[in-house]
């Protein structure tokens, strides 16, 4: 996804309830039939077609018109949904799915092997940004009218997570063949119908509820409506005012002010992003000192990270070291305290290194960077005797281009955690990682790396965890704080968020009450 | 009135051709960071490629600009990048949000600067000097300033009108009204001050012609007099009003910002950020249509006003 506008840890079963205020329609005595919900961003859908929606905030919008094959619950663990059990090869390089009959897509076409067949190709072969969910598959074929059976080139551990994903979406069959018609109006079998005249592209997307949807324990509303609005700003005002009834808030003074005007939030206790340093150079090939984990280590361990979160963060982020998430089961607590902040620590493992005179540095900036993080890293990396020079890219896509470009040794970071342990190892640590630009490999890291894919379930704790120690040992990376928001309901909505997901998916929201 | 009607017209057709034409040649030079910006941060460099040519941006400028000239001819303005939504559809409907609320705040300010300017230059003394001191006042106001406070206290205090959003006629008059009243205000204080300075200005100098005092010499009733005043001083009061629309129309991005208002400003701003091209592109021939529309309608209602602009 882009740089991350979000970065919101919301853990599983957390539900609130709010009541009393004018945003939303009065429940009719039967509820869902003209109750409506209406959710606020600041983020537009890019497309209705499945196989270019991305995650995060792309997810509900997905939702509300697409059934997938496999249900992730609030607590991330998996069920039925069109897809009525599986089965999954114990080395996850297959699946068999069972598919339910008598679902039907919005224009009446039926939902069955073939179409499922059709989605998958479909997003396969897509330019999507999560066309990865589906890159190592290797061909789809139909068993039977409600049997499907996946084979993948090479064992993919997330083979669930991606079903019950993105990859997992399915579309009218006849839809996919006009994808013009299908980015803007979506064909689906999920519990919402896109209603387009009273929709605004960019502005405002309405969907009700569909007639004889298939499961009306996930249709909880007549109504859902989705503001996006052109910053936090103005979704605030939004909320104070009960225009919406629910919107996650990313700026800390947005959010101490909307809790100010007394709108309950559910607080995150996961992180899925995080900010920090990344070190790209760790074989010395553009900086040589950089190739010694001592001064990676010095460099690391120079950042005042209490400081940074008072100064740089308006008191908001959790410290932590690690490039998992909180809830993979390889995250280790007490990593966290490998960089401790220790200056004269910090100056002896340079001078150890052989650079107690420090060495020029080139850190690459973007346009949004604040004078306040560069002097961050000026005054850190100085106290060394590093002495910094910025090379400022631009925009945020110029910066990611140059960021992996394989010019620059280190850089500044604010990333996904990643939702699953394998998206992470695929998005930092392979070789031809996007986020690995110098390639580096180590043939311990990469025999880890090859052990997970095939691994059984009981032993990706045990795999992750090494994983997770030999990049903390190495100083491979530089996390400094997991990045916090709060979800922000202001509707008499109830709302249960959702496993590793910053916006909690369309299911979770009910009328408040129910 | 023919020859200046044409020689009008070709200027503005120029003016048409040129600006989108820059716009194009500065935009798509930057594209192929709008592939990167659409999969975000950890696309692969195969899956940028794949995306790039999906959109086309791969491909030289040249090749690229003849294909967008082509598809112009066609009455086709493309795809939004980011939203895949025509841009033809994208368009019509944010132009009806920005010039509903850049019209309604030109409508009410002229009528409210003539009204101030004409009657501060008929009365001079202390009204005069009142309504200057507010004329000044309302320009010095920065528009988002007024914006942000007629927010906090008209929508959110004292909730009598909508914070954000904007509703169309058609689904409710009423809450039609409401959604573009604050939006109209802020837009307007600015443009009434300068308006009704240069209408007051304006009358002066005309009641200060010889012409004047002879009519009033014969005895013409006042408002005829007034009447003959406007005619004149209307000239440059309209080459300010013409200016103060196109401002209002730049104006109208804050407007829009602030009310979270799904006007062409919110979608030029966006566009611009995303680096989605076909977007900026469809914003840019439609506001500068306007702006050469607007300013040969005022061209030609100056022509029919005063001939000797006929004749220069």
């Amino acid at each position: 996804m882009h740089i991350r506008t979000v970065a919101v840890a919301l853990a599983a079963g957390v539900t609130m309830s709010v009541g009393g205020c004018a945003g939303t329609e009065p429940q009719s005595a039967g509820g869902a039939a003209t109750s409506t919900l209406t959710l606020g961003s600041i983020i537009a859908p890019q497309t209705f077609d499945p196989a270019g929606v991305g995650d995060a905030n792309f997810v509900p919008y997905a939702q509300a018109a697409y059934d997938s094959l496999i249900l992730r619950k609030p607590d991330g663990t998996y069920a039925p949904m069109l897809a009525t059990d599986w089965k999954l090869a114990a080395d996850n390089t297959s699946i068999t799915l069972n598919l339910r009959p008598n679902v039907t897509f919005s224009d009446g076409t039926p939902f069955d092997a073939e179409a499922a067949k059709a989605n998958l190709e479909h997003f396969h072969e897509g330019t999507g940004p999560l066309s990865s969910e589906l890159g190592l598959l290797d061909s789809v074929k139909v068993v039977d009218a409600d049997t499907v059976t996946l084979t993948y080139a090479s064992p993919d551990p997330d083979i669930l997570y991606n079903l019950s994903d993105a990859a997992g979406r399915m579309a009218s069959p006849a839809a996919l063949k006009n994808p013009q018609s299908l980015a803007t109006n979506p064909v689906g079998s999920g519990p919402y119908v896109l209603d387009t005249a009273a929709t605004v592209q960019g502005s405002t997307y309405t969907f009700t509820a569909r007639q004889q949807y298939w499961n009306s324990g996930l249709q909880k509303f007549g109504k859902v409506v989705f503001k996006i609005f052109p910053d936090e700003v103005s979704l605030l005002n939004a909320l104070q005012s009960r225009q919406v009834d629910a919107a996650n808030l990313t700026g800390a003074d947005n959010r101490k002010a909307a809790t100010a005007a007394g709108i309950k939030h559910l607080t995150p206790d996961t992180g899925i992003s995080w900010t920090g340093t990344i070190f790209y150079d760790r074989t010395g090939s553009i900086v040589p000192a950089l190739g010694d984990k001592r001064v990676r280590r010095a460099i690391a361990m120079s950042f005042n990270v209490p400081q940074i979160r008072r100064a740089l963060m308006a008191d908001t982020g959790v410290p932590n070291a690690q490039v998992f998430r909180q809830s993979s089961p390889g995250y280790d607590e007490a990593l966290n305290s490998a960089y401790a902040y220790d200056v004269a620590a910090a100056k002896k493992l340079m001078a150890e290194a052989g650079h107690a005179a420090g060495f020029d540095l080139t850190l690459p900036i973007n346009a949004n960077t604040t004078p306040a993080a560069m002097e961050n890293y000026k005054n850190s990396l100085g106290a060394l005797g590093i002495r910094v020079k910025f090379d400022n890219l631009g925009t945020i896509p110029q910066y990611f281009a140059g960021l992996q470009s394989g010019k620059y040794a280190m850089s500044p970071a604010i990333f996904g955690a990643g939702p699953t342990d394998w998206k992470v190892i695929n998005n930092y640590l392979v070789e031809k990682a996007t986020w690995n630009p110098l390639h580096t490999t180590d043939p311990e890291l990469a025999k880890l790396i090859k052990s997970y894919p095939a691994a059984a379930e009981k032993d990706h704790a045990k795999i992750i965890g090494e994983i997770n120690r030999f990049l903390v040992d190495n100083v491979w990376f530089d996390p400094w704080l997991f990045l916090e928001e709060q979800y922000f309901v202001a509707g008499p909505v109830s709302v249960t968020l959702q496993k590793d997901q910053n916006i909690p998916s369309i299911y979770n929201y009910a009328p408040a009450g129910e | 009135m023919l020859a200046f009607l044409a020689k009008r017209t070709g200027a503005g057709l120029s003016v048409l051709l040129v600006v989108p034409s820059l716009t194009f040649l500065l935009m798509y030079g930057n594209a192929a960071n709008a592939a990167r910006q659409i999969l975000g941060e950890n696309a692969t460099p195969e899956q940028i490629a794949a995306k790039s040519a999906a959109l086309g941006v791969d491909r030289p400028l040249f090749v690229q600009f003849i294909d967008y000239v082509g598809q112009l001819s066609v009455g086709d303005l493309g795809r939004s990048w980011f939203t895949a939504e025509p841009v033809g559809s994208l368009l019509t409907s944010r132009a009806t949000v920005t010039l509903t609320v850049v019209i309604g705040s030109i409508l009410v300010s002229t009528l409210l600067a003539f009204a101030l300017g004409v009657t501060a230059a008929l009365r001079r003394g202390a009204v005069d000097i009142a309504l200057q001191v507010l004329a000044i006042v309302g320009f010095a106001v920065p528009g988002f300033w007024l914006a942000l406070l007629l927010v906090s206290g008209l929508a959110l205090q004292l909730r009598l009108f909508p914070a954000t959003g904007f509703v169309p006629f058609t689904a409710s008059p009423g809450q039609w009204l409401a959604s573009i009243t604050l939006p109209v205000v802020a837009l307007m204080v600015g443009a009434v001050a300068g308006v009704a300075q240069q209408v007051r200005g304006a009358v002066i100098d005309v009641l200060e012609q010889d012409y004047v005092r002879t009519l009033r010499a014969r005895g013409l009733p006042s408002w005829r007099v007034v009447a003959h005043v406007l005619r004149n001083a209307s000239a440059p009061a309209l080459t300010v009003v013409a200016l103060t629309f196109i401002g209002t129309l730049s104006g109208a991005v804050f407007v829009e910002r602030i009310f979270a208002l799904p006007g062409l400003g919110l979608a030029a701003t966006n566009a611009a950020v995303n680096g989605d091209v076909p977007v900026i592109m469809g914003v840019v021939l439609v506001m500068t249509a306007i702006v050469v529309l607007v300013n040969l309608v005022v061209d030609l209602a100056i022509g029919l006003l005063n001939p000797k602009v006929r004749l220069s």
